[in-house]
């Protein structure tokens, strides 16, 4: 049996997994990924990924994200936060996940970006280009328990930036203490 | 033991070995056969007895992770795909007890095959339910969302993920995170992030190779260019 060529590099299954491919080009790789053993282990490995990607649940989601898991029971207790204020937020097993909707006026930015600072002071992570709700003037932080594990719970501070061509400056810092609950 | 037990039970196995990563959870025995030796698959299986049962479960282990890929690609949904992926088996594994395989050499076309039909029998199947308005809202759709539970997926931690996610740069973790969280396309990330659609796939590769490097425990984790510590 002649087997057609082997891709010779993986950017072509993440493509495939990420749907960007032609219909003709995804038979293509489809075809060749069931008579190609090292492609085939390769293209389980990609899909994993992106399965996994799919589901991840990002700190910073949109609103259309956030209801189509709301849509499907996952559940979640919301608490509005203004810029430069403080709160409280426990987490219990069990309990809904917290979601912080982070009330923002971006002026005319092109896009937000998030920073997470520790109890320390320590930046934890950045987003560039946090998802917005421009019609509720929220960015919306989905906090699981299982994040507080990075900096063991307390206070943590959403830095929100505002991006306009090369200026980036701060918008507001919203603090919520993570308290771990039983 | 019927088609049907054997690749459930080959599917259990893989489960329970998940751990490993592995994609093969049964070592070959003696007098087995090449693994990628698909003709001598289809043969054997024809044969019967306990080269047979062998090559069954050789069939399964090789055949069950591209299969359910595809179907999960295809499908959208992780616990569809299962089932889809298990039929797949089932019914290839009774073609191939029956001979009505004809081209031993083309096992591979002949499982894409069997497997794209059922896809697209689920399709329909799915088109329907749809036009009936069947509410479903359960605990179940919860599950199947949020956590793949098919015969590959657990190759992948989705601890570990998100710990690797953490180590990439802003822009990779925006780039990969809004293409397969948000869905956006590629055109509406590179105007957000003031770049090139080009460009969005050039960092977006270079994450998924990156993240696939985390994954595997390959060297240190990545830095942010910006030399900021990240939380894991």
């Amino acid at each position: 049996m002649t087997q057609s060529p082997c891709p010779g590099s993986g950017e072509l299954l993440h493509d495939y997994f990420a749907g960007l491919l032609p219909r003709e080009e995804e038979d293509r790789v489809e075809a060749h990924v069931f008579e190609c053993d090292r492609c085939g282990a390769a293209y389980e490995r990609a899909g994993a990924l992106a399965s996994a990607l799919r589901q991840c649940l990002p700190p910073a989601i949109s609103r259309a994200r956030l209801e189509a898991l709301t849509d499907h029971g996952f559940p979640v207790r919301t608490v509005r936060i203004p810029p430069e204020r403080a709160v409280d937020a426990e987490f219990t097993t069990g309990a809904p996940n917290w979601l912080f909707a982070l009330a923002v006026e971006p002026g005319s930015a092109e896009r937000l970006d998030l920073e997470l600072i520790g109890p320390n002071g320590d930046p934890l992570i950045e987003y560039a280009a946090a998802p917005f709700d421009s019609t509720r003037g929220e960015l919306l932080i989905l906090c699981q328990r299982h994040y507080i594990d990075a900096f063991g719970g307390g206070e943590v501070t959403y830095r929100v930036y505002a991006v306009e061509g090369e200026v980036r400056r701060p918008v507001g810092d919203y603090v919520v203490n993570h308290v771990l609950g039983p | 033991m019927s088609a049907a037990g054997l690749v459930a039970s080959t599917v259990r196995a893989g489960a329970a070995n998940s751990s490993r990563g592995g994609l093969y959870c049964h070592p070959m025995t003696a007098a087995q056969l090449a693994p990628e030796d698909d003709a001598a698959l289809v043969a054997a299986v024809a044969g019967g007895g306990e080269a047979a049962s062998q090559a069954e479960r050789a069939f399964c282990e090789r055949w069950r992770g591209r299969v359910f890929r595809y179907a999960a690609h295809h499908l959208r949904d992780g616990q569809l795909a299962a089932d889809v992926a298990h039929e797949t088996l089932v019914a290839v594994l009774a073609a191939m007890r029956e001979g009505r395989v004809e081209r031993a050499d083309c096992l591979g076309s002949f499982v894409l095959s069997t497997c794209r039909h059922l896809v697209w029998e689920e399709n329909r199947r799915e088109g329907r339910r749809r036009r009936a308005a069947e509410a479903v809202a359960a605990a179940s759709a919860v599950e199947a969302m949020l956590q793949d539970t098919g015969p590959s997926a657990a190759s992948v931690d989705g601890a570990q993920l998100a710990g690797c996610i953490g180590h990439l740069a802003s822009r990779e973790r925006s780039v990969v995170l809004l293409t397969y969280v948000e869905d956006w396309p590629a055109a509406r990330i590179a105007e957000t992030l003031q770049t090139s659609p080009g460009n969005v796939r050039v960092i977006r590769h270079r994450a998924l190779r990156r993240l696939l490097q985390c994954l595997d425990g390959a060297g240190d984790a990545p830095q942010a260019p910006s030399g900021r510590r990240v939380a894991p």
